[in-house]
């Protein structure tokens, strides 16, 4: 009798721990089912005696864990990141980790140059790895349950382009070497704004050329700022060749990061107002001093006029290598 | 692999070397079984049978289906309409008896040409030997 209790209390327990792993409406005649089958393969591996301890432990050997026996009843994705997925997501998680790893180790270096480092500005490095890992996986979990394919096409020749020539093709190194820039840039930007001025050997500080105050009020202006070469580098990666949707997204980044700095510049006063004073000293020259008063509309306009240039001469190479090498595309 | 194989130097070496190439055996076979479930079930349910009577009858014909796996399939079978079941709990012990719908033994028939035809290439395909 005894017996008999130790066995259906054996029973119980393991349907207690496949409930727990089965989900879905049809549970219960689930769970009915695996009932009688329990009984049926003990029935024949006892017949007709009593089944015993020994007896339930085989049947649950050959029926396998709970877990492992609900899954197979279980239709839903066991898994976050599918096989189809699997090798994009690594390939992401192994450029963007190097990418700001490399980015926490540069600003560190910094911090010891300037004498601000401390051993705990180390635990940076592992604090990063873990947020980009999770980030990275959350961002492919959130594809893979949405159902994204990048492989999958119904009709994978129509969608697939032509090989590019090698002058048409864009090297994989110039838009991460750019996103490589942009990050260390931003972490630098983030972590120490002051060092974005000039290096006074004598008192070994640096003079910062932005006003400090008002880059820590809007940093995250600053940040969205910082993410359009981000998005045109990214961009960049895909495409992997010159076309017109490259030169689209490069005029758009390019215009969206010229109209921030005109925004930022008109309307904070983002530049030092001390800069001038203090590299006079430093310089030993009083007149430049003078710039105090309008600091922010000299500073200004001539930042403007050299991102201007610079994102002019940057749209126009684009547009013209797109309607050499990528008109058709 | 083998070149661990081809030195005859240690014993234990040997044996894993014998280990490791029958587990890579099994699990071809069974990779090679694995396709051949569906149809075996299907073939076995022109009458309501249920599901542990249908593991030992096909054990009895040489083909071992564990009930793990072939509990799960007949829902899945079920579910895709080639199936179809009911609960009888009138001989004391409640069971679920399955059997082909029309869909199902439709698609049996089709899955029997295919059988035929993927023997006869398989058998063209292995004739000449080693």
């Amino acid at each position: 009798m005894d017996n008999k209790q130790d066995v259906n209390d054996q029973i119980e327990r393991y349907m207690y721990q496949v409930s727990r792993f089965l989900t879905g409406k049809n549970k219960e005649d689930i769970e009915k089912e695996i009932r009688s089958l329990i009984d049926d393969m003990l029935e024949e591996k006892c017949q007709g005696r009593e089944p015993g301890m020994e007896d339930i432990k085989s049947v649950f050997a050959s029926l396998g864990k709970p877990g492992d026996l609900a899954a197979k009843y279980n239709d839903s994705k066991r898994y976050l990141i599918g096989p189809a997925l699997f090798p994009f997501y690594r390939q992401a998680l192994a450029v963007i980790l190097a990418i700001s790893l490399f980015g926490v180790l540069i600003s560190n270096l910094v911090s010891a140059f300037q004498g601000t480092f401390a051993w705990e500005d180390l635990g940076n490095i592992i604090s990063t790895a873990v947020s980009v890992f999770a980030f990275v996986t959350i961002g492919f979990a959130l594809i893979e349950w949405r159902g994204v394919k990048i492989d999958e096409l119904p009709d994978i020749t129509a969608e697939l382009p032509p090989v590019p020539k090698k002058k048409e093709r864009i090297p994989i190194s110039e838009p991460i070497v750019g996103l490589i820039f942009s990050f260390i840039f931003i972490c630098l930007f983030v972590i120490t704004p002051e060092i974005f001025g000039f290096w006074n050997a004598g008192t070994k500080e640096f003079i910062p050329f932005l006003n400090m105050d008002t880059v820590r009020s809007i940093m995250g202006l600053f940040v969205l700022s910082f993410t359009f070469p981000i998005i045109k580098d990214v961009f960049q990666l895909l495409e992997g060749r010159y076309s017109v949707k490259l030169m689209i997204v490069t005029i758009l980044c390019n215009a969206a990061s010229l109209a921030m700095a005109y925004y930022l510049i008109r309307n904070f006063q983002i530049f030092n107002s001390d800069f001038p004073n203090r590299l006079s000293v430093v310089l030993g020259q009083p007149d430049i001093a003078i710039l105090k008063e309008n600091v922010n509309t000299v500073f200004g306009s001539i930042f403007l006029a050299i991102m201007t240039f610079a994102m002019g001469i940057d749209t126009f190479v684009c547009m013209i290598k797109t309607l050499v090498y990528g008109r058709n595309r | 692999m083998t070149i661990v194989c081809g030195t005859h130097y240690n014993t234990n070496q040997e044996v894993r070397c014998m280990d490791e190439r029958s587990e890579t055996l099994a699990n071809l076979v069974s990779e090679l079984r694995r396709g051949t479930v569906v149809l075996s079930v299907l073939s076995r349910l022109s009458g309501a049978v249920y599901g542990y009577s249908l593991v030992q009858d096909l054990s009895d014909r040489g083909i071992e289906v564990e009930a793990n796996t072939l509990y799960p399939l007949l829902r899945r079978l079920e579910k895709q309409g080639l199936l179809s079941s009911e609960w009888e709990t009138d001989s004391g012990k409640p069971r679920k008896y399955y059997m082909r719908t029309p869909e199902g033994t439709r698609m049996y028939e089709d899955l029997i040409k295919e059988w035929d035809n993927m023997v006869e290439k398989m058998n063209t395909l292995l004739e000449g030997g080693i």
